[in-house]
Protein backbone atom coordinates (compact mmCIF):
# COMPACT_ATOMS: atom_id res chain seq x y z
CA UNK A 1 0.00 0.00 0.00
CA UNK A 2 2.97 2.06 1.23
CA UNK A 3 4.00 1.72 -2.64
CA UNK A 4 1.20 2.74 -4.10
CA UNK A 5 0.90 5.75 -2.28
CA UNK A 6 4.64 6.82 -3.51
CA UNK A 7 4.04 5.93 -6.83
CA UNK A 8 0.44 8.07 -6.97
CA UNK A 9 2.29 10.63 -5.68
CA UNK A 10 5.13 10.49 -7.91
CA UNK A 11 2.79 10.02 -10.84
CA UNK A 12 1.14 13.60 -9.15
CA UNK A 13 3.94 15.29 -9.81
CA UNK A 14 4.66 14.26 -12.65
CA UNK A 15 1.16 15.10 -13.75
CA UNK A 16 1.68 18.59 -12.09
CA UNK A 17 5.04 19.37 -13.70
CA UNK A 18 3.39 18.73 -17.02
CA UNK A 19 0.57 20.52 -16.33
CA UNK A 20 3.28 23.45 -15.50
CA UNK A 21 4.91 23.47 -18.70
CA UNK A 22 1.59 22.99 -20.91
CA UNK A 23 -0.33 26.24 -18.58
CA UNK A 24 2.46 28.72 -18.75
CA UNK A 25 0.56 30.03 -21.17
CA UNK A 26 -2.16 31.10 -18.84
CA UNK A 27 -2.03 34.60 -18.37
CA UNK A 28 -1.08 36.15 -14.98
CA UNK A 29 -4.19 38.06 -15.33
CA UNK A 30 -6.57 34.75 -15.47
CA UNK A 31 -4.95 33.22 -12.44
CA UNK A 32 -5.02 37.05 -10.67
CA UNK A 33 -8.79 37.27 -11.31
CA UNK A 34 -9.68 33.77 -9.69
CA UNK A 35 -7.22 34.47 -6.58
CA UNK A 36 -8.66 38.11 -6.13
CA UNK A 37 -12.32 37.29 -6.11
CA UNK A 38 -11.83 34.70 -3.87
CA UNK A 39 -10.13 37.08 -1.79
CA UNK A 40 -13.34 40.28 -2.32
CA UNK A 41 -15.80 37.50 -1.24
CA UNK A 42 -13.52 36.26 1.62
CA UNK A 43 -11.77 39.00 3.51
CA UNK A 44 -13.56 41.31 5.73
CA UNK A 45 -11.06 44.06 6.81
CA UNK A 46 -11.71 44.70 10.62
CA UNK A 47 -13.75 47.91 10.32
CA UNK A 48 -16.49 46.50 8.43
CA UNK A 49 -15.98 43.35 9.95
CA UNK A 50 -20.03 41.87 10.80
CA UNK A 51 -20.18 38.24 12.77
CA UNK A 52 -23.24 36.86 11.26
CA UNK A 53 -25.85 34.89 13.15
CA UNK A 54 -26.81 31.35 11.83
CA UNK A 55 -28.53 29.22 13.25
CA UNK A 56 -26.59 26.12 14.36
CA UNK A 57 -23.42 24.31 13.67
CA UNK A 58 -23.06 24.41 10.08
CA UNK A 59 -23.15 21.41 7.94
CA UNK A 60 -21.77 20.09 4.67
CA UNK A 61 -24.45 20.40 1.58
CA UNK A 62 -25.46 16.79 0.74
CA UNK A 63 -24.37 17.63 -2.58
CA UNK A 64 -21.44 19.13 -1.40
CA UNK A 65 -19.46 16.47 -3.81
CA UNK A 66 -21.53 17.20 -6.69
CA UNK A 67 -21.15 20.91 -6.86
CA UNK A 68 -17.30 20.55 -6.37
CA UNK A 69 -16.60 18.03 -8.58
CA UNK A 70 -19.01 20.12 -10.95
CA UNK A 71 -17.03 23.42 -10.40
CA UNK A 72 -14.27 22.79 -13.07
CA UNK A 73 -13.37 26.67 -13.47
CA UNK A 74 -14.21 28.11 -10.63
CA UNK A 75 -12.96 25.87 -7.32
CA UNK A 76 -11.68 23.32 -9.04
CA UNK A 77 -10.22 25.42 -11.43
CA UNK A 78 -8.95 27.68 -8.45
CA UNK A 79 -7.58 25.13 -7.15
CA UNK A 80 -5.30 23.75 -10.19
CA UNK A 81 -4.77 27.72 -10.91
CA UNK A 82 -3.48 28.26 -7.20
CA UNK A 83 -1.46 25.34 -7.58
CA UNK A 84 -0.01 25.97 -10.74
CA UNK A 85 0.35 29.46 -10.03
CA UNK A 86 2.71 28.53 -7.01
CA UNK A 87 4.01 25.68 -9.01
CA UNK A 88 4.92 28.46 -11.85
CA UNK A 89 6.64 31.02 -9.65
CA UNK A 90 8.59 27.85 -8.22
CA UNK A 91 10.10 26.64 -10.71
CA UNK A 92 10.80 30.76 -12.03
CA UNK A 93 12.40 31.64 -9.22
CA UNK A 94 14.79 27.99 -9.82
CA UNK A 95 15.07 28.90 -13.39
CA UNK A 96 16.49 32.66 -12.19
CA UNK A 97 18.55 31.10 -9.36
CA UNK A 98 20.02 28.75 -11.25
CA UNK A 99 21.01 30.92 -14.11
CA UNK A 100 22.86 33.47 -11.68
CA UNK A 101 24.47 30.86 -10.01
CA UNK A 102 25.72 29.78 -13.40
CA UNK A 103 27.03 33.24 -14.33
CA UNK A 104 28.90 33.27 -11.37
CA UNK A 105 30.44 30.42 -11.15
CA UNK A 106 31.33 29.05 -14.54
CA UNK A 107 33.04 30.70 -17.70
CA UNK A 108 30.98 31.64 -20.80
CA UNK A 109 32.65 29.09 -22.40
CA UNK A 110 31.58 26.40 -19.57
CA UNK A 111 28.29 28.31 -19.87
CA UNK A 112 27.05 27.34 -22.88
CA UNK A 113 27.95 23.96 -22.70
CA UNK A 114 25.60 23.74 -19.74
CA UNK A 115 23.12 25.52 -21.31
CA UNK A 116 23.45 22.55 -24.21
CA UNK A 117 22.23 19.95 -21.58
CA UNK A 118 18.57 21.03 -21.70
CA UNK A 119 17.77 19.38 -25.14
CA UNK A 120 14.54 17.80 -23.67
CA UNK A 121 12.47 20.94 -21.67
CA UNK A 122 9.62 18.59 -20.35
CA UNK A 123 11.97 16.67 -18.81
CA UNK A 124 13.88 19.39 -16.84
CA UNK A 125 10.36 21.00 -16.10
CA UNK A 126 9.79 17.85 -14.31
CA UNK A 127 13.14 17.20 -13.22
CA UNK A 128 13.28 20.74 -11.46
CA UNK A 129 10.01 20.62 -10.01
CA UNK A 130 10.43 16.84 -7.75
CA UNK A 131 13.79 18.12 -6.61
CA UNK A 132 12.37 21.99 -5.12
CA UNK A 133 9.91 19.39 -3.82
CA UNK A 134 12.43 16.99 -2.52
CA UNK A 135 14.33 19.47 -0.71
CA UNK A 136 11.11 20.73 0.86
CA UNK A 137 10.55 17.31 2.82
CA UNK A 138 13.50 17.56 3.35
CA UNK A 139 13.48 20.58 5.40
CA UNK A 140 9.96 20.83 6.72
CA UNK A 141 11.48 18.15 8.75
CA UNK A 142 14.35 19.87 10.23
CA UNK A 143 11.76 21.90 12.41
CA UNK A 144 13.13 25.15 11.76
CA UNK A 145 10.00 26.59 10.01
CA UNK A 146 6.63 27.02 10.95
CA UNK A 147 3.37 26.00 9.51
CA UNK A 148 2.92 29.05 6.98
CA UNK A 149 6.84 28.25 5.84
CA UNK A 150 8.23 30.47 7.73
CA UNK A 151 11.86 30.23 9.43
CA UNK A 152 11.62 30.56 12.77
CA UNK A 153 15.43 28.96 13.64
CA UNK A 154 16.64 32.31 14.41
CA UNK A 155 19.38 32.01 11.90
CA UNK A 156 20.35 35.50 9.85
CA UNK A 157 19.67 34.60 5.92
CA UNK A 158 19.63 36.39 3.08
CA UNK A 159 16.94 35.42 1.09
CA UNK A 160 17.76 35.54 -3.21
CA UNK A 161 14.88 37.97 -4.72
CA UNK A 162 11.89 36.54 -6.56
CA UNK A 163 9.60 38.26 -8.59
CA UNK A 164 7.28 40.78 -6.52
CA UNK A 165 4.89 41.22 -8.82
CA UNK A 166 3.80 37.96 -9.00
CA UNK A 167 0.44 37.16 -6.58
CA UNK A 168 1.76 34.17 -5.46
CA UNK A 169 4.83 34.84 -2.93
CA UNK A 170 7.35 32.26 -1.83
CA UNK A 171 7.75 31.22 1.87
CA UNK A 172 11.25 30.85 3.47
CA UNK A 173 11.13 27.20 3.28
CA UNK A 174 10.32 27.01 -0.64
CA UNK A 175 12.91 30.13 -0.71
CA UNK A 176 15.68 27.90 0.97
CA UNK A 177 14.23 24.33 -1.20
CA UNK A 178 15.18 26.33 -3.84
CA UNK A 179 18.43 27.40 -3.02
CA UNK A 180 19.53 23.63 -1.90
CA UNK A 181 17.87 22.01 -4.94
CA UNK A 182 20.15 24.73 -7.57
CA UNK A 183 23.34 24.17 -5.00
CA UNK A 184 22.84 20.48 -5.89
CA UNK A 185 22.51 21.17 -9.62
CA UNK A 186 25.36 23.47 -9.49
CA UNK A 187 27.91 20.52 -8.20
CA UNK A 188 26.23 18.05 -10.57
CA UNK A 189 27.50 20.87 -13.19
CA UNK A 190 30.95 20.86 -11.73
CA UNK A 191 31.68 17.28 -11.99
CA UNK A 192 30.12 17.19 -15.90
CA UNK A 193 32.76 20.05 -16.83
CA UNK A 194 35.90 18.97 -15.30
CA UNK B 1 -36.83 23.56 9.32
CA UNK B 2 -33.99 25.23 9.59
CA UNK B 3 -31.54 23.72 6.96
CA UNK B 4 -27.61 24.20 8.49
CA UNK B 5 -25.92 23.37 5.28
CA UNK B 6 -26.74 26.80 4.16
CA UNK B 7 -26.18 30.08 4.90
CA UNK B 8 -27.78 33.83 3.97
CA UNK B 9 -24.69 36.01 3.88
CA UNK B 10 -24.11 39.35 4.39
CA UNK B 11 -24.78 40.32 0.49
CA UNK B 12 -28.34 38.63 0.92
CA UNK B 13 -27.04 35.54 -1.28
CA UNK B 14 -28.05 31.97 -0.33
CA UNK B 15 -24.77 29.58 -0.58
CA UNK B 16 -24.49 25.92 0.11
CA UNK B 17 -22.17 24.69 2.60
CA UNK B 18 -19.81 22.89 0.44
CA UNK B 19 -16.90 22.25 3.11
CA UNK B 20 -15.69 22.18 6.72
CA UNK B 21 -12.06 22.57 7.65
CA UNK B 22 -10.73 22.53 11.19
CA UNK B 23 -7.38 23.55 11.92
CA UNK B 24 -5.99 24.96 15.00
CA UNK B 25 -8.93 25.80 17.20
CA UNK B 26 -10.68 27.64 13.75
CA UNK B 27 -13.00 26.08 11.65
CA UNK B 28 -13.07 27.31 8.44
CA UNK B 29 -16.41 27.59 6.31
CA UNK B 30 -16.70 27.41 2.39
CA UNK B 31 -19.65 28.22 0.48
CA UNK B 32 -20.78 28.50 -2.91
CA UNK B 33 -23.77 30.53 -4.62
CA UNK B 34 -26.13 28.22 -4.72
CA UNK B 35 -27.25 29.91 -8.06
CA UNK B 36 -23.83 30.07 -9.36
CA UNK B 37 -21.53 27.55 -7.69
CA UNK B 38 -18.70 29.27 -9.33
CA UNK B 39 -18.68 31.73 -6.63
CA UNK B 40 -17.10 30.55 -3.93
CA UNK B 41 -15.91 31.95 -0.57
CA UNK B 42 -14.44 31.36 3.22
CA UNK B 43 -15.72 31.99 6.31
CA UNK B 44 -14.80 31.24 9.63
CA UNK B 45 -17.13 29.91 12.32
CA UNK B 46 -17.17 31.13 15.52
CA UNK B 47 -19.45 30.12 18.86
CA UNK B 48 -20.32 32.55 21.84
CA UNK B 49 -22.67 31.82 24.40
CA UNK B 50 -24.54 28.80 22.43
CA UNK B 51 -24.68 30.82 19.23
CA UNK B 52 -22.85 30.15 15.67
CA UNK B 53 -21.59 32.96 13.91
CA UNK B 54 -19.63 33.77 10.63
CA UNK B 55 -16.65 36.00 10.51
CA UNK B 56 -14.74 37.23 7.50
CA UNK B 57 -11.66 36.04 7.37
CA UNK B 58 -8.87 38.42 8.35
CA UNK B 59 -6.56 39.13 5.99
CA UNK B 60 -4.94 37.86 2.45
CA UNK B 61 -2.54 35.61 4.75
CA UNK B 62 -5.59 33.69 6.41
CA UNK B 63 -7.21 33.69 3.01
CA UNK B 64 -4.21 31.86 1.38
CA UNK B 65 -4.33 29.51 4.18
CA UNK B 66 -7.99 28.77 3.70
CA UNK B 67 -7.24 27.71 0.10
CA UNK B 68 -3.91 25.75 1.30
CA UNK B 69 -6.52 23.77 3.15
CA UNK B 70 -8.86 23.05 0.96
CA UNK B 71 -6.32 22.50 -2.30
CA UNK B 72 -4.50 20.17 0.45
CA UNK B 73 -7.87 17.82 0.88
CA UNK B 74 -9.22 17.87 -2.34
CA UNK B 75 -5.75 17.48 -4.72
CA UNK B 76 -5.56 14.00 -4.05
CA UNK B 77 -9.32 13.15 -4.41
Amino acid sequence: MEQKNIEQKDELDLTMASWVQEKKMIRDEELAAIQQKFYESSIQSPDKKKRQKVYGKKYIDKEAATLIAKLVIGVAGMIVAFNLGGAITKLDQYNHTLDQKIERIFTLEEQKELKDIYHDPIASVIEAYKSIQTEEDKLEESGKYDYFGRNISGEDKEYLPFDEDSIFTLTEIEQDAIDAATDSKIEEYKRSVK
Amino acid sequence: MIDNSRAVLENGKEYRVIDRIEHENTTYIYLADINNPQDFCARKEIEENNETFLVGLDNKEEADLALKLLVEKHQNN
